[in-house]
């Protein structure tokens, strides 16, 4: 250790002494803080060790250089999942069917563990803070659904529903009772914890077709946008019949994000390797592939920005400007 | 590792985890827990392969970790590989569909060249064709030693879920139980052409009802899975199962199956070591078997061929064990006893002395039994006791001159070819076999009528066979490994089976089949029968289940149908009446069934075939499989001979 603490005090670009020597291949997971920091969550789905890390970095164009981040931990198992929660906490989802809390300190510099819980049977494979962020929701591979209660550290409801995995689960984000999931068994759940019958199903087009990933409109509570493994990208209204679907992606949609914008792009990564970014109509105004393997994450940069920031098992962390005003064909037009 | 444990050994249980990081210190720390296997993941389960589009399908590196990490002996016993979760040849999605063909084939390739013992495949819906085609070519293209545990819940996914959707209520459970049972159905049926897959079922929180246990138990269920989640705490905070799962844990005991942990430990404050330790104390605790289940133990299942070759001269400790049945003995003299009461009033009992013959009197128990008879009612006997077994005749002598005196008269003779000096009161005979008549105790007995006084007893008076539909995928698969080279491919199947019933379900209540009754005026012993069977739930029919029943005298019986079976009465085992193609069947169907008892004067045969709810072939058409010779010089020794081998075999292994 003193050798290591010696090699930090020469080390030009100030890296955290506690992160690890080096990051995971496959990135899952991005999202940014308001402030703009940046979490990545990264893991070894082959090779010797299948382990997992989380990093932060306050310049995002610096990841994932490790010499570059200001902190970052390894977790026991790899990292499906990291969000954001409350000011400093980093909510992590593990392959190990732990739900980990961590906290970066205020110099940023060390993120120490509050909690890590192995109360799923299976990889937790989402989680999502509620509005307010003192629960989060956890999904499962194991088919179960979690209310956390992060400051008691304990589980408050858990909710067998699905009849196969839990791929996806997503918070409305004013609402704290409100969440929707979705599973390999092809449903879509809306979800209020005050009711006693908590779970209503929602209709999707295609009943073969299982959801992916959701993400809940950021302004209009009844509406919401899912991905599929045929790789449409659907919206929706929760209670209405409006419903459009496009044939966004040939394979998988990983992920799916609204922009923060006063009319909100969509943004929709996959297992084709493509990022596509929708406007308001769903029409395609923007593709990249430069992504060469699968597409895991993504997030778009806080306050009204318009770049998009994407991750995938190649390693790569990409920065995508997209301009709503000026629908560019297929091209890229981003800078990295 | 892959041994499985008989009764009194230890519990052989593995632990299934879907995350390792690092195989070899989980192995160990595995292993340390006191577990005999574990089942993991080969690749990552969120390892997605693409095998069609770039630039995914080009992705380089090694796909998963090297086989370098643990030695082979370590793969060969103690890993069993999991399927990836994400893979669904069964898919909708065409592309889905083709990557994860592509996937499982990978899978399996590796897992063959790992040489691991079993590989786990998932069953999570009943749609599965398509799984079972790709892992049927695999199984046929190669030479792997990997035997494949197909995964189901008890239940099927959908009838575990907690009723908490508002617009859509939990399906009633009668409709869960088809479902389990459709899942079984297109996999195993599809299987059915390979023998080593075994089912490993997991066991949910809520237990289906008892018919659906029952259904499970004639799967070939190699493995159970138990989630840490059915465990409740008991006072002092160790893990316990609830009774209702306490007693499916014993029936699993019965079938030898392996356990498997599954889950996250809900005990934090015990060590994970505390659900292997209460599995232990459930195995050593478990309930103790009854003279029955002790003798037949070790041929649970096993086929026993009715056409071994015909012994002559049985050995002495053949006949020591049988006659160690602790029941038939005692139902006989009871049944001499009464007989004698009725036949000789009080009045006469100095003067009228009885003509009994024992006919086929081995060593002499019945002899003994109906000389016990007769000074328990105190009436006066003279015994005959007819054998062809010259060595046993040895015995007879011995005891006549150490015991019996003059009562008893040692007649060294086939009975048919007996010229008797007089004619008998009561006739005494062990000549039934596990179907009844199917060692020709008709014929015998009507040979043997005609020194039967008018008005005279046979003991037994009369005796009824019984049929049962049943299922089990474990005796269809024994019944086709009987096959022989020179043999036409499908005599087998024609042929009936001695066996200890195990590992089967039952489907429907036993119904008589064939009766016959000494004295009898009707000397054709042919018989036609057809039965009509309700079947109760969803299953598969792999043929039926022979039993008798016999009147010894009045109120005296011995029976081997289980609902009337005499308590600990080992002698016989059921038979099996196998048939060449199972038959589906859904609830409400009825299965139809006839049989016939033939005879052409040298010989009688049994034929059979199921009618409703499809007709199969007619099974063994002129005996052409498989007859009981009338002529053979031993005939009557014949359905005999293995059942007394049998306990013989059986014998050296309690002794053991």
């Amino acid at each position: 250790m003193s050798c290591a603490a010696a090699m930090t005090k020469e080390n030009p670009w100030n890296v955290s002494p506690s992160a690890p020597a080096c990051m995971e291949k496959h990135l899952n997971t991005v999202h940014y803080r308001a402030d703009g920091l940046l979490v990545l969550g990264a893991s070894s789905l082959t090779g010797r060790s299948w382990s997992g890390s989380i990093w932060v970095y306050q310049d995002p164009r610096q990841s994932p250089n490790e010499g570059c981040c200001s902190a970052g931990v390894q977790i026991e198992a790899g990292v499906t999942e990291a969000r954001w929660v409350m000011e400093r906490g980093i909510l992590v989802a593990s392959d190990s069917g732990a739900v980990e809390l961590w906290e970066l300190t205020e110099d940023c510099e060390l993120i120490v563990n509050k909690f890590s819980r192995h109360e799923h049977d299976d990889i937790v494979s989402s989680i999502s803070p509620m509005a307010g962020g003192r629960l989060a929701v956890s999904g499962s591979f194991d088919c179960c659904i979690k209310v956390w209660d992060l400051s008691q550290e304990t589980v408050v409801n858990s909710y067998n529903a699905h009849s196969d995995s839990v791929t996806c689960v997503s918070c409305c984000p004013t609402e704290e009772a409100l969440f929707l999931s979705a599973g390999q068994d092809g449903r879509i759940l809306l979800w209020d914890k005050r009711k006693p019958q908590p779970a209503t199903r929602i209709d999707v087009v295609s009943p073969s077709c299982s959801p992916t990933s959701l993400a809940w409109h950021p302004q209009h509570v009844n509406m919401f946008a899912y991905g599929d493994v045929l790789g449409r990208v659907t919206l929706r209204e929760i209670q209405g019949e409006r419903i459009q679907i496009f044939s966004t992606h040939s394979r998988h949609v990983s992920g799916i994000a609204f922009s923060s914008h006063s009319a909100p792009l969509l943004a929709s990564v996959s297992d084709d390797c493509s990022v596509v970014v929708l406007d308001t109509q769903l029409s395609e105004i923007y593709r990249d592939r430069r992504h060469q393997d699968f597409v895991s994450g993504l997030c778009w940069t806080p306050s009204g920005t318009t770049t998009l920031t994407t991750v995938g098992w190649d390693h790569q962390v990409l920065h995508h400007t997209v301009d709503p005003a000026f629908p560019a064909p297929a091209a890229c037009s981003s800078s990295s | 590792m892959m041994a499985s444990g008989s009764s009194g050994s230890r519990v052989s249980c593995g632990r299934d985890l879907n995350c390792v990081p690092e195989v070899a210190d989980t192995l160990s720390a595995v292993a340390k827990l006191g577990f005999d296997f574990l089942c993991m993941p080969l690749f990552h389960p969120r390892f997605r392969r693409e095998f069609e589009l770039d630039p995914a399908r080009s992705r380089r590196g090694a796909q998963t970790r090297s086989d370098l990490l643990l030695c082979g002996r370590d793969w060969n016993t103690l890993i069993v590989g999991k399927l990836s979760p994400w893979i669904q040849t069964d898919s909708e999605v065409e592309t889905e569909r083709r990557n994860s063909e592509s996937a499982l084939v990978q899978e399996l390739n590796f897992a063959a060249y790992l040489g691991l013992p079993a590989f786990m495949v998932s069953l999570k819906g009943p749609h599965c064709a398509n799984l079972a085609r790709v892992l049927l070519n695999h199984i046929h293209t190669g030479h792997h030693s990997c035997m494949f545990w197909i995964r189901v819940p008890l239940m099927a996914p959908e009838d575990l879920r907690d009723d908490i959707i508002e617009n859509e209520p939990a399906k009633h459970c009668d409709d869960g139980e088809v479902k389990t049972v459709v899942f079984t159905f297109t996999c195993l049926l599809l299987m059915v052409v390979s023998s080593p897959n075994s089912a490993a079922v997991e066991v949910g929180p809520d237990m289906p009802s008892d018919a659906v246990i029952d259904k499970w138990l004639g799967e070939p269920i190699k493995a159970a899975i138990l989630p840490t989640s059915i465990f409740l705490t008991n006072k002092k905070g160790f893990p316990v199962l609830s009774k209702a799962h306490q007693r499916i844990i014993f029936r699993l005991f019965k079938l030898e199956a392996q356990f498997i942990l599954t889950g996250t430990s809900r005990h934090s404050e015990k060590d994970f070591r505390s659900y292997l330790q209460y599995l232990e104390y459930l195995n050593q605790n478990r309930p103790a078997p009854n003279s029955y289940e002790l003798f037949a133990k070790g041929y649970e299942d096993y086929l026993q061929s009715p056409l071994q070759p015909l012994m002559d001269n049985l050995e002495s400790q053949t006949y020591e064990v049988f006659e160690k049945d602790p029941i038939k003995y005692s139902q006989y003299q009871q049944a001499v006893y009464k007989c004698l009461l009725d036949r000789v009033p009080e009045e006469e009992k100095d003067t009228n002395v009885q003509v009994l013959m024992v006919l086929g009197a081995g060593r002499g128990p019945l002899v003994n039994a109906s000389l016990r008879a007769a000074k328990q009612a105190d009436r006066k006997l003279r015994v005959y006791a007819v054998e062809k077994n010259p060595n046993a005749i040895i015995t007879l002598e011995n005891w006549k001159f150490e015991e019996w005196g003059d009562q008893v008269t040692v007649v060294s003779c086939d009975m048919r070819e007996w010229a008797a000096p007089e004619k008998a009161d009561i006739i005494v005979s062990e000549l039934l076999g596990s179907f009844g008549d199917n060692e020709l105790s008709p014929e015998c007995l009507d040979g043997a009528q005609h020194f039967l006084k008018d008005g005279g007893v046979s003991i037994p008076c009369s005796y009824t066979s019984f049929l049962a539909p049943l299922s089990s995928s474990k005796l269809y698969n024994e019944v086709r490994g009987c096959r022989e080279r020179d043999k036409d491919p499908e005599c087998h199947f024609e042929t009936p089976y001695v066996v200890r019933l195990h590992n089967f379900h039952e489907l429907a209540d036993p119904k008589p089949c064939f009766t016959f009754s000494h004295p009898s005026t009707d000397m054709n012993n042919n018989r036609y029968q057809c039965l009509r069977f309700s079947v109760g739930c969803n299953s598969v029919l792999h043929g039926f289940a022979g039993y008798f029943e016999t009147t010894l005298y009045k109120d005296v019986t011995l029976s081997i149908k289980p609902d009337t079976h005499s308590p600990g009465m080992f002698s016989w085992f059921p038979i099996l009446f196998p048939i060449k193609q199972p038959i589906p069947l859904s609830r409400g169907d009825d299965v139809c069934v006839r049989f016939w008892r033939c005879n052409n004067g040298k010989k009688v045969w049994y034929e059979w075939a199921v009618t409703e709810p499809i007709c199969s072939a007619i099974h063994n058409p002129a005996g052409r499989s498989y007859t009981i010779g009338l002529q053979s010089r031993t005939w009557k020794m014949n359905g005999r001979c293995e059942q007394v081998f049998e306990g013989r075999d059986i014998k050296m292994l309690v002794l053991q």
